[in-house]
Order: structure tokens, then sequence, then C-alpha cells
């Protein structure tokens, strides 16, 4: 599909939006099937944005930066594999598009290494303004933040609009067919790696069992994530109460299910 | 933008015509701050959040885009103490998850606002010191569980090509924003005691926001992990497909959980993510060319 300057210009400056958003307002941090969604927008097939990004979004799902970690920026990746999903003409396969976002993300972990660097000569510029008093300029030098980030975003974007598809047209020439074979297997599995990073955040051996009944939920009972959502929200309040409403409250509400099971009996 | 959104339209960062604070009897100040002043500071904080992050100071610059306006109320028209205030705020390390950050700085500013230079080393060890619980609870309930719980929902749906879990992430996140946009307020007026007590309360809401939390990682590995053989099992004329025959029938995708066990077991031994990823691809590869997955 041939793209049209104005959808070249609109893309590329949602690029450059969703990377300073991330660091600086942070208002759609982490929302990527948001952005990719957009990006199908402007792209005139919104489908793909929302297949892509939902892919991207669980992928992503334990690639946090937390505490000033580079992690892969997913973001990127997300809006790189709608371009390539839209642009070869053959949405429902993306598995290639795919394959090189994420070699974006892994290469953006780099980027913000060099960003975090780069602050440090913008902290030097913005303290040299303070110590002088030019406290106009010093509240305009942060704003030089903002603009790597946009560029950042930006003009990576902007070469994958020109040439992404050629040079991805390129490799599917040559590429093997078990490879792309591998690629439709491994984009089943990649969005493994972000619940394995998800539960290392979260006190997955102490509560191990509610992993569990999600399944069983989703599994057997065939239940949408919706509900079982709400399920959790409710076993999550119970378990609120129960150990802020001290040990006595814990008690009555242990004997009254012991006595319930003892009447059914 | 001196509509008074982002900056008060009655104060200049350049001219310091203001009266000089006299301090009070005791030796402290006359609090100047009001609710206006501390909404700037967290309207501020929004446009700059981690974008100053350098591994030196970390987001002491932020904090300190963030709390200029209040900074150059309290100093009125003393521009050395003023100076000295910003170089302070600029040197003094900081690094907190964004969205909560507020709730620390304002209880800072509130000691500064009393305490004028005086109270800049309560303030530093204030925010030194906190910085890492208030992150811990912040990064649990802004960035993990709505990521696990909403980006879930959002994720699942999205690749059923349905938008709805997207613009309910987004509402609830305008929800938390709009509170964001006043909590230096609170960390102002709940001061340094309540901030620190909150940690104790709030560990019990994490376990139960975790619960909710599991539930939904355990179902989605189910439904959105794909993996599938096309291996059969052939006893002389009978034809069996293990993966709709055996496995699917006993445990729905158990591969799917058998490859999450192991990539778990592999990040807690600390293999880096993109080894993972690569070792995924190849070994799809692999399985893909032998007729084993597909």
């Amino acid at each position: 599909m041939q793209l049209n300057p104005f959808q070249i210009l609109l893309v590329v400056i949602l690029s450059g939006l969703r990377a300073a958003d991330f660091y600086s307002t942070q208002a759609f941090t982490y929302q990527h099937a948001f952005w990719c969604w957009l990006t199908g927008i402007v792209l005139g097939d919104p489908m793909a944005g929302l297949v892509v990004g939902g892919t991207i979004q669980l992928m992503s799902m334990g690639a946090l930066g937390l505490g000033g970690a580079s992690a892969p920026d997913y973001g990127m990746a997300g809006m790189v594999a709608t371009v390539l999903a839209v642009t070869s003409g053959n949405s429902s396969d993306f598995s290639v598009g795919l394959a090189v976002g994420v070699a974006v993300a892994m290469l953006y972990v780099q980027l913000d290494l060099i960003f975090k660097i780069y602050n440090s000569w913008v902290f030097s510029v913005i303290r040299g303004f303070a110590a002088k008093r030019d406290y106009p300029n010093m509240l305009r030098s942060f704003y030089l933040s903002h603009l790597y980030l946009f560029m950042q975003g930006a003009l990576p974007m902007l070469l994958v609009l020109l040439f992404g598809q050629q040079a991805v047209d390129a490799v599917l020439a040559v590429m093997p067919a078990w490879f792309t074979a591998g690629l439709n297997v491994a984009a089943g599995i990649l969005p493994v790696t972000g619940f394995a990073m998800l539960l290392t955040f979260m006190p997955f051996n102490k509560f191990w069992y509610f992993a569990v009944a999600g399944y069983v939920c989703a599994a057997y009972l065939n239940l949408p994530v919706l509900p079982i959502a709400l399920i959790g929200m409710v076993i999550a309040i119970c378990y609120f109460k129960l150990h802020t409403e001290g040990v006595a409250g814990a008690g009555v509400a242990a004997a009254i299910t012991d006595g319930g099971e003892l009447e059914d009996e | 933008m001196s509509n008074g959104f982002f900056k008060p339209a009655d104060i200049s960062p350049t001219d310091f015509k203001e009266p000089i604070p006299q301090p009070l009897p005791d030796g402290s100040y006359a609090p100047v701050l009001t609710k206006e002043d501390l909404d700037i500071c967290s309207r501020r904080m929004c446009l700059m959040d981690t974008v100053s992050y350098a591994y030196a100071t970390q987001n002491a610059p932020c904090a300190t885009y963030a709390a200029f306006y209040a900074l150059r109320k309290i100093y009125g028209g003393d521009e050395d103490a003023f100076n000295r205030a910003i170089l302070n705020q600029l040197d003094c390390v900081f690094n907190a998850t964004p969205p909560v950050s507020g709730l620390l700085l304002g209880a800072g500013l509130a000691i500064e606002d009393t305490g004028h230079e005086a109270g800049q080393q309560a303030e530093n060890d204030l925010k030194i010191g906190l910085m890492g619980p208030i992150s811990g609870i912040g990064d649990v309930f802004i960035w993990i569980l709505p990521l696990t719980i909403l980006g879930s929902i959002a994720g699942y749906m999205a690749m059923d090509g349905n938008p709805v879990g997207i613009l309910l992430w987004i509402a609830l996140w305008a929800v938390m924003y709009v509170w964001r946009m006043q909590n230096y307020n609170q960390g102002y007026n709940a001061g340094v005691q309540i901030i620190t007590t909150m940690a104790d309360k709030l560990a019990v809401l994490t376990d139960a926001a975790s619960i909710l939390g599991l539930m939904v990682v355990g179902s989605l590995i189910f439904s959105t992990v794909a993996i599938h053989t096309p291996l059969t099992f052939t006893f002389g004329e009978v034809t069996l497909p293990i993966q709709e025959g055996v496995i699917d029938l006993i445990f729905p995708n158990i591969m799917g959980i058998a490859v999450t066990a192991i990539v778990y077991r592999l990040i807690k031994k600390g293999v880096s993510l993109s080894w993972i990823i690569l070792g995924i691809i190849i070994v799809s590869c692999a399985c893909a060319a032998f007729g084993i997955l597909g």
C-alpha cells in the first residue's frame, strides 16, 4: 500500500509524541495498543493497528523501566510493526513486521542509555543558567530533553516509512520458508516473555494458587477476561477486609463458613 | 502560558520586587503557599515527570521545575535565598514514581514553607529517605497493576479487533491523571508522619490487588499464548491428533503454561530478556522446520 505524504507526516509526529509522552507527560505510557490503534487509523487500517497493538501489549507486559532501568521500547516496536503490516498489504500476517519491531525495541535499549547520558549535559546547562540566575533560560532548557525524545521517536519512524517496506521485501525475498513458519510460531509464544516477567514483579510464590484459579476460569469455564477480573476483584476485596478488620473479624468469618459446610452435610 | 494553569499570573521569574520575608519570633516563617500554588506544582510535574532523568541527579531537575514558582513565592524578594533554594533542589538526588512523587515533594515543600533555608536539610532528608518506599508503592499501583489488569484486558480485546479495552484504560487513566494534578496538596497537608505510616496500611492493599492481577494473568496465559502441535499418534488404523485429542481434553494449553514456567525460571536466574526472546525465535524455527510446532 502506498502512503500519501500527509499520512507519513502524521505518523512521524505521532511517533515523536509517543516517545516524548513516555518520559514527560506520561498520559499514555505503556499503552502500546492505543498508539498502534492510532497509527492504524491514520494509515486507514484500524484493524491492523488493533491486532498488532494487542499482540505487542501482551508481549510487553513485564517490560517496565522502573527506577531508571532501561527496558525494550515496545511502543516503538508496535508502531513499526503496524506500519509494516499495513504497507505490506497483508495485514493478517504480520509476523515479519513483528520480528522487525521486536528488533527495533531491543535496539532502543541502547538509545535509552544515550538519552540518559544526553540528559547529564542538559542538567549541566540547566544548572549553569541557575547559577547565573538566568531563570527564563533555565526554565527553557528543560525542554531540550523533550526535543531529544521527540526526535528519537520521529526520525527512525521516518526512515521506516520511507525505506522499511523495501528492506522487509528484500529480506523476505531471500528468507527460507522454515524461517517465516518459525516466526509465525514465535509470534504465538512471545507473549510468554511478558507474563513471565510480570510474575517476577508479583508475589507469585505467595499467591500462585490465584493464577491457577484464573486459568481454570478461562480454560474450563470459558469466561472472557473482564468477568475474570471482576471475580478477582471480589476475592481481593474479601482478602482486604479480612486483613484490615482484625483477627476477630477473620475468626467470625471462618466460623460462619465452617457452620455453613456442616449444615450442608 | 500565563493563564495561571502552569504558572501563577502575578509572579515573574525575573524581577524580585516582593518584600523580603521576615521570620516570626521563634525563627520559623508564616506559610505562604495556597492550594492554587500547589496545584500549579502538580501540573508542572505532569509536564516533566521523569524527562530529565540522568544518572547523577536522576529526577531532581523535574522536581525543581515543578517547585519553581512555589519557591519563588516562599522566598519573595530575597533573590539570594531563592537562588540557593533552586540550587539545593537541583542538587538533591531524587527519583520516585512520577505520578505519586507529588505526595512526597508536597510534604517537602511544607517543611520549606515554614522553615525556609533552615528547613532545607530536613526536606532533603525526607525526600531521599522516603523516595524508595513511596516508589515501591507507586510502581505497584501506577505501573504494574494497571498494566497487568487494564493492559491485558486492552491487549486481549484489541487482538480480537475490539478497542473497548483501550478506551476503558484511557478512561481510568484519566481519573488517575485528575487526581495527580492536585497531589502536591495532599502531600503538603498530610505532612511527614502520614506519608511515613501510609506504607504499612498499603501493604495489605498491595497484596489484595496482586490477587486480582494474578487471576487475570493466569487466565491470559491460557487465552493468549498460542502453541499448537500438528503431531499425531497412530495406532494401526486409528489416528489421534495429540493437541486436540489428548492435551486439550486434560489440560487446555498446558504447553503455554509450561513455556511460561520455563521463561519465569530463566528470568529468576538472571538470564536477560533479549537472550530469551532470541532463544524462543530459534527454537520456534527449529520446531517449525521439523513439523513439531505449527
